[in-house]
């Protein structure tokens, strides 16, 4: 296991009262999440927007404080600050290497780009952040094999991002972040500003990366074609927690969670009639706070079949109910048996 | 008469001294009233240079080098600044591309919301605030109140997008362009997002131009689709037309590539 998170919660304290200095409660961002990710595999993170991804995201690379949980790295607790690791009785000079070999690609990919900074340089940065690539031939070369790597014409190093299509640009923001030679990637909505055929691009070349380099990938989107071209192991994140996990083809062919199913079907159909025809998507539109996560199952006040009082009383586990697929749902079946 | 013709529109960008590069090349199409027209094509096809124009708001160094847009006959190409100004502010508004560089960092939501409340109106009740949470409340943003003070790096990415389109409800443009304005939503908030700003298009008579690289949103959501590939259109119709009998090879290969779940 190389990345793992362990009932990690982080919560944003909320002031109220007359000069907001009086903490009046908490937004769960991330509400008690445990994972895994395999070496050289990638984990697809899915949810609707708000419901804490990019939080999760941000604090496996260290952006963020959990408020509790652990995260580990090859086993290891996964600290970056050398104080906080002293205390904590590990190596405090390893931060900086962890820093390495964990890196992201945000949401928004054209502000990743400084518009007054050649392709070329911008991908260097990449390098002299963490003072790789002593000589100047050195990172010159570095820069050139980085971009051949993205499938870039390196001759185009010193041309300006607004010169770039948004698929190429992305290019350049990816081998920015590949410039350190990183082992985990943490890719937040790569894909999404991009058209289809550009999106299909981007991830045969972060699948090709993948193999020739042995990446391990989180990839989060709210995209379920998406994560389906990529992923091996699929999460699906509702209002701060995990509700179902499993195998990526298990996912899309047999969905177990009534959010996950409603994620599926209010896919838009690229059919103007039958997308007229179509019923509503089933599931209620109020969309619970994760400041005010509802009682029991948190998913009750918007779930079709919600069982009254269990539903809205005890709060279902995420357990495996099927071979290597995994639900938090009173009423989803186990199959194991 | 249309309420928006584009006719023959040429942009091109000046590269050096000598070099010019044409990003559109005679772009022709109309916009009528109550009307929801998609406007598809592959990244870098010219679609938001095509609103970009409409607007008066070219990025440096690239300019309109012919044609015509006409907005209730008024040609926007010719027209001064100040009145582009005017028109900005109440007729015609954009949902730009980049949701988050739109919004002020330092600035609560809830405050830039009002503040573009009260340039277009003074208020008189003080019942801005109220109706600013109602709005938010409509975008699906849960707890609305309390939204309110957020800054926009306290929300998610997909929450600031649909703060911008709420500022669209405030301001209740003649036309309104959405430039890829769902891509940070998921398809459920998408679906409700988009069902909301064509409520405007029945209740106000506004005009929604929805530029999308998603061909399944205009199919739900489009009465007409212009179909666009190198800064050319090359396919223009209604929305069933185009999907059931599309007849550039173009507009056959962007349907045959949408994903399928
Ligand atoms: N710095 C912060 N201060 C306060 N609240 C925050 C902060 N960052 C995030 N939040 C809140 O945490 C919750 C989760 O946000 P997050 O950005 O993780 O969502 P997301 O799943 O990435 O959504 P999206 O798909 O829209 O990007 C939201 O309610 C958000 O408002
Ligand atoms: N500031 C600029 N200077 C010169 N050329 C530009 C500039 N901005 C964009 N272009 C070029 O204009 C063309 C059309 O760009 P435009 O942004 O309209 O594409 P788009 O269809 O909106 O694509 P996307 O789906 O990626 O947003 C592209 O080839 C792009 O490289
Ligand atoms: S536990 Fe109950 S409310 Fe929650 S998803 Fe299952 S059926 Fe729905
Ligand atoms: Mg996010
Ligand atoms: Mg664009």
């Amino acid at each position: 296991m190389l990345l793992k998170c362990e009932n990690l919660k982080v919560y944003f304290p909320v002031y109220g009262g007359k000069i907001f200095t009086r903490k009046i409660g908490d937004v769960k961002a991330v509400d008690g999440v445990t994972l895994e990710i395999e070496k050289g595999t990638t984990l697809g993170l899915v949810g609707e927007s708000g419901c804490g991804k990019t939080t999760l995201g941000k604090t496996i690379l260290g952006l963020q404080r959990p408020t509790s949980g652990t995260i580990y790295y090859e086993g290891k607790p996964l600290i970056y600050d050398a104080h906080e690791r002293k205390k904590n009785g590990l190596d405090p000079k390893e931060g900086k290497v962890l820093r390495r070999k964990i890196q992201t690609a945000f949401q928004d990919p054209s502000r990743s780009l400084n518009p007054r900074m050649s392709i070329g340089d911008a991908v260097a940065e990449g390098l002299d952040i963490h003072k790789l690539g002593a000589t100047r031939e050195e990172r010159e070369e570095r820069v050139v094999e980085l971009l051949r790597l993205v499938g870039l014409d390196p001759d185009a190093r010193k041309r300006f991002p607004s010169e770039f299509s948004a698929g190429q640009r992305q290019r350049v923001a990816i081998a920015r972040h590949l410039a350190p030679g990183p082992e985990f990637l943490v890719l937040d909505e790569p894909v999404s500003a991009l058209d289809v055929s550009v999106q299909g691009k981007i991830l045969e070349l972060l699948k090709d990366l993948q193999q020739k380099l042995g990446l391990t990938y989180l990839f989060i989107s709210h995209d379920l074609a998406v994560v389906k071209k990529i992923a091996n192991t699929v999460a699906v994140m509702y209002l701060g927690k995990l509700v179902e996990e499993g195998p990526a083809a298990k996912i899309y062919e047999s969905p177990m969670h009534p959010y996950t199913k409603a994620l599926l079907a209010a896919v838009p159909i690229p059919d103007p009639r039958r997308a007229r025809e179509r019923q509503d998507i089933q599931i209620s539109e109020e969309i619970p706070s994760s400041e005010n996560i509802p009682s029991g199952c948190r998913f009750h006040p918007r779930c079709p079949i919600a069982e009254t009082p269990l539903c809205q009383e005890q709060e279902p586990i995420l357990e495996e109910k099927a071979e290597g697929q995994l639900a938090a749902c009173h009423l989803v079946k186990n199959n194991e048996s | 008469m249309s309420l928006l013709e584009i006719k023959d529109l040429v942009v091109s960008a000046i590269k050096n001294k000598e070099e010019k590069v044409d990003i559109l090349k005679g772009v022709t199409f109309s916009l009528e009233k109550r009307e929801v027209l998609g406007i598809v094509g592959e990244s870098g096809s010219g679609k938001t240079m095509t609103a970009l124009s409409i607007m008066g708001l070219l990025p440096e160094r690239v300019y309109v080098t012919s044609g015509n847009i006409l907005f209730s006959g008024q040609d926007l190409i010719t027209a001064k600044e100040s009145d582009m100004q005017k028109i900005r502010g109440k007729k015609i508004s954009m949902i730009f591309q980049d949701p988050q560089s739109s919004l002020n960092p330092v600035m609560s939501v809830g405050n830039q919301m009002l503040e573009m409340f009260n340039t277009l109106l003074p208020d008189f009740g003080g019942k801005r605030k109220k109706q600013i949470i109602e709005i938010l409340r409509k975008m699906g943003i849960p707890d609305p109140e309390r939204r309110y003070n957020s800054f926009p790096h306290e929300l998610s990415g997909g929450m600031n997008q649909r703060v911008m389109i709420g500022m669209m409800l405030i301001k209740k443009p003649k036309i309104l362009i959405a430039d890829e304005p769902t891509t940070a939503l998921d398809v459920t908030i998408e679906k409700r997002i988009l069902t909301r700003l064509k409520e405007l298009v029945g209740e106000l008579g506004i005009s929604l131009v929805l530029i999308t690289h998603n061909l399944g949103l205009v199919a739900e959501h489009c009465d007409r689709v212009v179909v666009m590939n190198e800064g050319q259109i090359v396919e223009a119709g209604d929305v069933f037309q185009i999907f059931e009998a599309p007849s550039h090879p173009y507009t056959r290969k962007l349907l045959d590539e949408v994903p399928k779940i």
